[in-house]
C-alpha cells in the first residue's frame, strides 16, 4: 500500500483542486481529507456519508451546583481564567483537571467532550474518510491520526493499494501527524513571496521526517520571476518539480460546479495535471 | 528479560504497528518463562505526549527491551532514562519481528528516527 | 477601537487586506498594527517595518528538585498533557507539552516542584510610515501559540485604534487573536471553498459575540453564493476587490495594494468608517 500526501504550507494554493483531480485519475484509491479544521475536498467529490462517528478530545471540567459550596478555590487556581462566578467557560477550559483534583467538595467533574466528527463516505472515485473538528477544539493531530488509520484499514479490507490524502495547511502539529509514514509528499506552491517563504518551511519539515518530496508550481505563469526563484531553489535543494500548472479560471469554475477540473480532459490545465499524476504514480510504485 | 513489540493486536501473529506512541498494544515476550502477554497502550488515547505516556507505561511494567518502527525524541528520552533498550526496523507480524531480533537483524538505536510530534494540537 | 482581520481559509488575501487597510486608515487616525499570525507572520513582508525593540516572551514550566523527589509518580498521573515522566531514578519534564496549568507544583507531596521560566517566542516592535508595528514570532518547534498571542495583544490598549492580522482557521490561535476585538473583518473569495470556510468563521464569531463584516476578494472568479449568504445572514459586505492581474502581481512581489493602486485608499477608508458606525450603533 502506498500513500501520497498533498500539502502546501500556505493556504489557497490549489491543493484541494489538485487532489480532486488525482482522485478522478486514480484507478482505485482511498481518499482522505486531513484538513480537519476547514475541510474542502467533500465540495468537489460529493461524498455520500455511510458512517458518522464522534471524536472525543480532552475532557472538560464542569461544576456540579448541588455539591458546590462556592469556596472559590477553583476560580483562584485556574491558570486559564476559565472559572467565573461558579461556572466554567468551555472555550477557555483546557481540560488540565487542576480544579477537578483540587475541589474539596468533589463538586467538579471531568466530562467527555465531543470535539468533532468523522465520516466514512462513498464517492464516485472510491471510498473517502473525512472529518470536521468543532470550533476552538484542540487535538486536530489526534483526529488526523485517527482518520488516516481508518483509511489504511479500508484500503486493506478492500484491497486498494493507493491512498491519496489532502493535507492540512501550515507546518504545525496536524501536518506533522499527516506526514508520518507517508511514501511521497507533493507540495503545491504558487509563485508569490509568501508562497516561496512557506514552501521553504514545509520542505524543511518533510526533510525532517525523511519523506520523499516533490513540488508542483500552481499558476506558474502569474509571476515568472518568482517561478524562476522556485525552480532554482528546487534545483539547489535537489527536489523534483513534477508539474507546472497554468493559471486557468476553468479550475475555479469546475470547483464552483463541485467537480474536479480533470473531468474536462481537453483543457491544457487537465493535461498538465494528468502528466503530473502519472509522474507521481510511477515514482510511488517504483 | 521482557521484550515488548509495538503491535496492532494482542497476539504473536498480529501485525506490528510502525507507530510507537499510538500503537494499540504491546505484545510482551518474557524470556525467563517463555510466556506472552499483551498490554493495551494507554498512550494512544493521549491528545499529546503519546510517546512519553507509552514509554512510562513500559517502564511501569518493567520492560527491558522494546522493538519499534518509528519513534520520536520524547519517547526515546524517556526510554533511555528508564534503561529500556530500543531496537528498530520491525516488520510483518510480532513473531517475525521477534525472530529478526533474535537473529540480530534489528539495529539498536539511541536516538529518535523521526522527529517529535509534540503537542499534537 | 480594535479591528481584527481573519479568514476561515488560508490564501484569501487576509494579509493583503489588513496591510492595505492599515496604510489607508493611518491617514485618518494614529494606528497600531498587530500581526498575531505568530506561526507564519507575513505582514512584515508587505510593510517592511524598522524594528526598534525586541522582547522575549516566557511561560513557566515545572522544575523538579531531584533531592526532594521521591519518584512517587503523582505529578505524571495528574498531568493531562503527559509533560512529565517519572522513572525509578529520575523525573523528566517535557516543557513544550506543558500548558502551565499548575497542577504538578500544587499537588507535589514533597514540594519538590517549582516553576521555571521558558522562552516561547519573541515580540518585535517598531514603526513604519507613522504606524506602530508589533508582531510575535513563535520559536520553531513550539506548539503553544496562544500565550504568545496574548502577550502581543497585551501591548495595546482598548483606547487605541488597532488593526490585528489574525491567523486563518477557527482553532485556538484564531480565538486568542480575535477575542476582545470590537469588530472582525472576514476576508473570503466568492467560491464554494470560500463560502464553506466563511460559514465556519461566522459560526465562531457568533459564539464569541463579535460583530463581523465581509470583504470579498477576487470578486468575479465565482458566483453570488457568498453575497447571497451574507444577505440572508444580515452580514454587511464591506468591499469587493475584483480579480485583477495587477493586484495579483503586487501581491506576488510583496507590495501592498494601496501602494501600487492608490485609488483603493478611499475604499479602505470607507470600510473603516462603516465599521466605526457599526461599533457605535
Amino acid at each position: 500500500m502506498r500513500e501520497l500526501l498533498v500539502i502546501s504550507g500556505k493556504g489557497g494554493t490549489g491543493k484541494t483542486s489538485i487532489v480532486g483531480s488525482f482522485a478522478a485519475l486514480a484507478n482505485s484509491t482511498v481518499l482522505v481529507d486531513c484538513d480537519v479544521d476547514a475541510a474542502n475536498l467533500h465540495l468537489l467529490l460529493n461524498p455520500k456519508i455511510k458512517e458518522k462517528h464522534e471524536f472525543y478530545g480532552l475532557k472538560k471540567a464542569e461544576i456540579n451546583e448541588q455539591k458546590c459550596i462556592s469556596c472559590g478555590l477553583c476560580e483562584e487556581l485556574c491558570h486559564f481564567g476559565a472559572v467565573k462566578n461558579g461556572s466554567i467557560n468551555q472555550y477557555l477550559c483546557e481540560g488540565c483537571g487542576f480544579c477537578f483534583h483540587a475541589c474539596p467538595e468533589n463538586a467538579i467533574m471531568l466530562k467527555d467532550n465531543v470535539s468533532g466528527e468523522w465520516f466514512i463516505s462513498d464517492t464516485c472515485y472510491g471510498p473517502m474518510v473525512h472529518a470536521k473538528l468543532g470550533i476552538a477544539e484542540d487535538n486536530s493531530g489526534k483526529l488526523v491520526a485517527e482518520i488516516r488509520k481508518k483509511a489504511r484499514n479500508i484500503a486493506q479490507d478492500e484491497n486498494i493499494n493507493l491512498i491519496i490524502t489532502d493535507g492540512p495547511p501550515g507546518i504545525g502539529c496536524p501536518v506533522i501527524s499527516a506526514l508520518s509514514g507517508i511514501d511521497l509528499a507533493l507540495i503545491v506552491t504558487e509563485p508569490t513571496l509568501s508562497g516561496i517563504h512557506d514552501l521553504k518551511r514545509v520542505v524543511e519539515l518533510t526533510r525532517h521526517f525523511g519523506v520523499e518530496t516533490a513540488v508542483c508550481i500552481n499558476k506558474y505563469d502569474l509571476d515568472e520571476d518568482n517561478t524562476n526563484t522556485i525552480e532554482n531553489y528546487c534545483q539547489e535543494e535537489d527536489i523534483m518539480i513534477v508539474g507546472k500548472i497554468i493559471f486557468d479560471p476553468a479550475m475555479t469554475r469546475a470547483m464552483m460546479k463541485g467537480r474536479p477540473v480533470i473531468e474536462s480532459p481537453e483543457l491544457a490545465i487537465s493535461k498538465q495535471i494528468n502528466i503530473m499524476y502519472n509522474k507521481l504514480y510511477s515514482k510511488l510504485i517504483s | 528479560m521482557k521484550i515488548a513489540v509495538s503491535a496492532q493486536g494482542q497476539d504473536l501473529n498480529d501485525p506490528v504497528n510502525q507507530r510507537f506512541g499510538r500503537c494499540e498494544y504491546f505484545v510482551i515476550y518474557d524470556q525467563t518463562n517463555d510466556s506472552i502477554q499483551a498490554l493495551a497502550n494507554p498512550g494512544g488515547n493521549s491528545s499529546g505526549g503519546a510517546g512519553i505516556k507509552t514509554a512510562q507505561t513500559l517502564a511501569n511494567n518493567n520492560v527491558d527491551i522494546v522493538l519499534v518502527g518509528n519513534i520520536g525524541p520524547n519517547a526515546v528520552e524517556t526510554l533511555n532514562a528508564a534503561n529500556i533498550d530500543i531496537y528498530t526496523g520491525i516488520q510483518g507480524t510480532v513473531k517475525d519481528s521477534l525472530e529478526l531480533y533474535k537473529k540480530g537483524k534489528l539495529p539498536k538505536i539511541e536516538k529518535p528516527n523521526v522527529s517529535s510530534h509534540h503537542g499534537l494540537k | 477601537m480594535i479591528i481584527s482581520v481573519a479568514s476561515g481559509k488560508g490564501g484569501t488575501g487576509k494579509t493583503t487586506v489588513a496591510t492595505s487597510m492599515a496604510l489607508s486608515v493611518k491617514k485618518i487616525t494614529p494606528l497600531t498594527f498587530l500581526d498575531c499570525d505568530v506561526e507564519e507572520p507575513n505582514a512584515h513582508i508587505f510593510l517592511n517595518p524598522v524594528i526598534s525593540e525586541t522582547e522575549r516572551v516566557k511561560t513557566v514550566i515545572p522544575e523538579v528538585d531531584e533531592k526532594k523527589c521521591t519518584h512517587c509518580g503523582k505529578c505524571s498521573e495528574l498531568c493531562a498533557f503527559n509533560a512529565l515522566a517519572v522513572l525509578d531514578t529520575i523525573t523528566l519534564v517535557f516543557g513544550e507539552l506543558c500548558h502551565a496549568c499548575g497542577s504538578c507544583w500544587y499537588f507535589c507531596p514533597e514540594n519538590a516542584i517549582t516553576q521555571k521560566e521558558k522562552e516561547i517566542g519573541i515580540i518585535e516592535m517598531g514603526r513604519v510610515r507613522d504606524i506602530n508595528f508589533i508582531h510575535g514570532k513563535l520559536n520553531i518547534g513550539e506548539a503553544m501559540s496562544p500565550p504568545l498571542i496574548k502577550a502581543v495583544k497585551d501591548k495595546i490598549s482598548p483606547q487605541e485604534t488597532v488593526i490585528i492580522d489574525a491567523p486563518p482557521g477557527t482553532s485556538c490561535p484564531v480565538i486568542s487573536s480575535v477575542k476582545d476585538t470590537d469588530f472582525c473583518v472576514l476576508v473570503t473569495e466568492p467560491t464554494a471553498f470560500g463560502l464553506n470556510d466563511l460559514m465556519l468563521s461566522v459560526g465562531m464569531l457568533r459564539e464569541m459575540n463579535i460583530p463581523c463584516g465581509v470583504i470579498i476578494n477576487r470578486a468575479g472568479i465565482g458566483d453570488d453564493r457568498v453575497i447571497n449568504y451574507c444577505k440572508a445572514e444580515h452580514i454587511p459586505v464591506l468591499m469587493e476587490i475584483p480579480l485583477h492581474k495587477k493586484i495579483a502581481s503586487l501581491y506576488a512581489r510583496g507590495i501592498p495594494v494601496v501602494d501600487g493602486m492608490p485609488e483603493y485608499i478611499e475604499q479602505f477608508q470607507s470600510v473603516y468608517h462603516t465599521i466605526e458606525r457599526v461599533i457605535r450603533s
